[in-house]
């Protein structure tokens, strides 16, 4: 059993003070491990993964990155402390070519280790690499979904976030991107990926977890949650929901 | 010392008018007015005009009587505020105060150049002014009273006009304009209302201005004003009218005690620097305020 | 005489685009009308007057003042634009360091940058009026030969180097913002600040570059400016409203938009002013500004990011 190497303790977070989304949320993600966070519309699940990000704000709560504690860090230093994050919307530069794209992830690096990595990118999206001046808005949406996530490897994260990369998508690539998700996580990156579609999520995560207004309703091994019935009262908001599970907006 | 003290209470009770109607425009409603002199001097400017008696010169010779002028007056300006309202409505907050910015300095060149009309950079003088049979005492305290009755009915107005539903959408726009959008407020139009009406105050203080000195030219309305009455609205207080009243009294006391100061301890050479002085002050006034007591700025509710 | 108008138009266009830059720039990535850019012109222009000044009391700098070759100015002129260049960037860094990021930090209203814009835009002409006086200054009485170009077209000496300058600045601007590490950090921002910080990118170190980059391109404009027309303590303000034209009309956060739309306002303003007397030049913006507000607010080339 690996050693977490993210850990979120007892995270609130919203934007505004008075009135948090995300309440008292812990999680942790192991290298080489996809957690996957599930949960009916509202949630908060966006909210929890951007406020580890940087992108919105953190009332309270820990963030620890192995052993280090990264509770005080702007998305920035984050991203630099090796926390990738892929946004949802809006997560690539459309006014920027691809190449372009893949040197602002690459911002803080030096020349030599930023064509290395390019190369490396190029390997391992050779579909990028054939459209690499092509400016962003030029691209459809399975290009762009994975040249966010090419972008945000360009730092060589140890931890890596998507926000619902399958969001848009047709079930073909859906299927790619979980694919490229698998295989980065199996390099040793830890994975954490929020994700709507329950099925396909829970088919490549080692482990789910299930947000439910805003709390952490249920936790588990991928396998078990698959089958498991709870899951869908919690989505239908029948039985086991937290108190103020104030959930649909 | 008494004529002073009238004279110093007219033209402060005038600018006070156009002090309401900048705080209705941000105070109330959160727009930006960069150009303010430009709509003082539309007022101004539509009075002279149009009540300038027949000079060979002059391409408007319609000698109109004062009423008239100073209503024709907030047309004009009540126009200019659309003009540059309806251009600006849907766009960003900063893109209002870039087209009042250039009103401004529009009118400033209109009113130097259009020398038929407005009598270019030498201006329009000898305007006929109400009650100047009375003789220069009688007039002062007719015009006085007139301005004093003025300022008066455009507070109680205003103050009506906040309490009122209007008055109440205003007031929750500024705070959350997406909350009033959702409930259905065309908040579009709402802010549109509210600029055009601060506009209008504008025009009609112009206007007064005008009538009571009698001449206008390009150096009455000069850039200056603008931040002179910003300074009159944070100094009072953003948002509450009768502040807007006490900053004007306030800092156009300061302003012309501070020029009674410099014209008289300064050779004249160098007054022109000497006025950058008092500029300096004005722009200290609107930046500290900012920084160190928002509330000024943001009314007392929203002290960042 | 649409010759001369074309090429006039051509070579005070070229100053207006620099100083349009710094606007669009100030428009779409630090995202708010910056009402004292005009000013960080005049604070050039002034810097380098300054310097020029000191042939009054030294003798060294009345020897660095002899013209150089056909120009107006010599080499105390370069070294005075040097020095405006830093006063303005050094001016630039701490208004951002004492008044916009304090604010910025706390401030709900995007308009209270406008605001403290437009109370420092008075101080710091209000400062240049204070020290150097009301009355224009020229950098040099040098009486310049006008050069005969086919047209017939008079041009001075300087105005062409302007106008060179102008060009090779530009072309130097372009290279930046598309190679270098702090350029596409300045594209990133402007488009998306959020996404720009999650990929690593310390927006607030861009923030100050772009000041920096914003604030050197304005003094150059006012030093220009003061070469081939004159040197005044409202030439800030005068400038103030066709820099934002053009950069509204190029479409807020282009840079070529910027330019393109400085040069069209210029030959605007300059062929309209065969046909209409010459005093209604300035108001060739406004009218301007209005059209674009109506008819396409967006500008000719609209970035993705800005509203």
């Amino acid at each position: 059993m690996n050693l977490p190497l993210l850990v979120a303790e007892d995270v609130v977070a919203g934007y505004r003070a008075s009135l948090p989304i995300v309440h008292d949320a812990s999680l942790q993600v192991a290298p080489g491990e996809i957690l996957v966070v599930l949960g009916p519309n509202g949630a908060g699940k966006s909210t929890l993964v951007k406020s580890l990000a940087g992108t919105c704000p953190r009332f309270s709560g820990r963030v620890r990155l192995a052993d280090k504690d990264v509770s005080a860090l702007a998305a920035h230093q984050l991203a630099a402390a090796g926390i990738g994050f892929v946004p949802q919307t809006a997560n690539i530069f459309t006014t920027l070519s691809i190449e372009d794209n893949l040197r602002a992830g690459a911002h803080l690096l030096e020349r030599p280790l930023l064509r290395r990595r390019l190369d490396e990118a190029w390997a391992r999206f050779p579909d990028l690499l054939v459209k690499r001046r092509l400016p962003g808005h030029a691209l459809s949406g399975g290009q762009r979904q994975m040249l966010a996530v090419a972008r945000a490897l360009m730092m060589a994260p140890r931890v890596l976030m998507l926000d619902e990369p399958s969001a848009g998508l047709s079930p073909l690539m859906v299927g790619q991107v979980f694919r490229q998700v698998r295989a980065i996580a199996d390099s040793g990156i830890a994975v954490l990926m929020v994700e709507q579609n329950v099925k396909a999520g829970l088919a490549i995560a080692d482990r789910g977890l299930v947000l439910v207004g805003g709390r952490v309703a249920h936790q588990g091994a991928a396998a078990a949650l698959r089958g498991d019935p709870l899951l869908a009262e919690l989505y239908l908001g029948r039985h086991g929901a937290p108190a103020d599970a104030g959930a649909a907006p | 010392m008494l004529s002073y003290l009238l004279f110093f209470i007219t033209v402060a009770s005038i600018l006070s008018i156009a002090t309401l109607g900048l705080n209705l425009q941000w105070g109330i409603s959160g727009q930006f007015n960069a150009g303010v002199v430009g709509f003082v001097a539309i007022g101004g400017y539509t009075l002279a005009v149009l009540s300038m008696p027949a000079t060979e010169r002059l391409l408007v010779q319609w000698n109109l009587p004062f009423a008239v002028a100073l209503a024709a007056s907030l047309v004009t300006s009540a126009a200019a505020a659309l003009l540059v309202g309806l251009a600006t409505l849907r766009l960003r907050s900063d893109y209002l105060a870039i087209a009042t910015f250039g009103v401004g300095s529009a009118i400033q060149l209109l009113a130097n150049n259009l020398e038929p009309l407005t009598g270019g950079s030498r201006g329009l003088v000898g305007i006929p002014r109400p009650f100047e049979a009375l003789g220069a005492v009688g007039f002062a305290w007719a015009y006085a009273a007139i301005v004093l009755t003025l300022l008066a009915l455009c507070y109680a107005a205003l103050q009506a006009l906040l309490h009122s539903p209007w008055g109440r959408v205003q007031r929750a726009m500024r705070e959350d304009e997406s909350v009033c959008a959702a409930l259905g407020k065309n908040v579009v139009r709402l802010r549109l209302s509210s600029f055009v009406l601060g506009s209008v105050l504008m025009g009609l203080s112009g206007a007064l201005y005008a009538g009571f000195v009698g001449t206008t030219s390009p150096s009455e309305f000069m850039p200056i004003l603008t931040f002179q009455i910003w300074a009159m609205l944070i100094v009072g207080g953003s948002g509450s009218n009768r502040g807007a009243i006490a900053g004007t009294f306030v800092v156009w006391g300061l302003w012309t005690l501070s020029g009674a100061f410099i014209g008289l301890l300064l050779p004249p050479r160098w007054q022109a620097q000497a006025g950058a002085l008092q500029s300096i002050l004005v722009g200290l006034v609107l930046v500290l305020t900012l920084l160190l007591r928002p509330q000024g700025l943001l009314g007392a509710r929203r002290a960042a | 005489m649409i010759a001369q108008a074309i090429v006039d138009g051509l070579l005070s266009g070229a100053i207006a685009a620099l100083g349009a830059i710094g606007v669009t720039f100030s428009l779409s990535i630090l995202r708010f009308a910056n009402f004292s850019h005009g000013d960080l012109l005049g604070v050039g222009a002034y810097g380098a007057l300054g310097v020029v000044l000191l042939t009054a009391v030294s003798s060294a700098a009345k020897t660095l003042d002899a013209p150089l070759g056909p120009f107006s100015f010599g080499w105390l002129l370069l070294i005075g634009l040097i020095v405006g260049i830093v006063v303005a960037v050094a001016i630039a860094l701490l208004l951002e360091r004492w008044v916009y990021r304090p604010l910025r930090q706390r401030a709900a209203d995007p308009l209270t940058l406008v605001f403290a814009s437009f109370g420092l835009a008075l101080l710091l002409r209000s400062l240049i009026l204070l020290l150097f006086g009301p009355d224009p200054h020229q950098y040099s009485t040098e009486i310049q030969m006008a050069l005969r170009l086919p047209g017939p077209v008079l041009v001075m000496p300087d105005q062409i180097l302007v106008f060179v300058v102008t060009l090779g600045v530009l072309a130097g601007l372009w290279l930046f913002l598309q190679r270098s590490r702090h350029g596409i950090a300045m594209r990133c921002v402007a488009e998306n600040p959020s996404l720009a910080s999650v990929a690593g990118i310390d927006t607030a170190a861009t923030v100050r570059m772009t000041w920096i980059v914003s604030a050197a391109l304005a003094a150059l404009a006012g030093v220009l400016y003061g070469v081939t027309v004159q040197v005044r303590p409202e030439m800030g303000i005068g400038l103030l409203l066709p820099l934002f034209t053009a950069a509204i009309l190029g479409g807020v956060g282009s840079v070529p938009g910027a330019v393109l739309a400085a040069f069209l306002i210029s030959l605007a303003e300059n062929l309209l002013s065969l046909v209409m007397p010459g005093s209604y030049k300035p108001l060739v913006p406004f009218v301007l500004l209005l059209v674009v507000l109506y008819v396409r607010p967006q500008g000719l080339f609209p970035i993705a990011g800005q509203k």
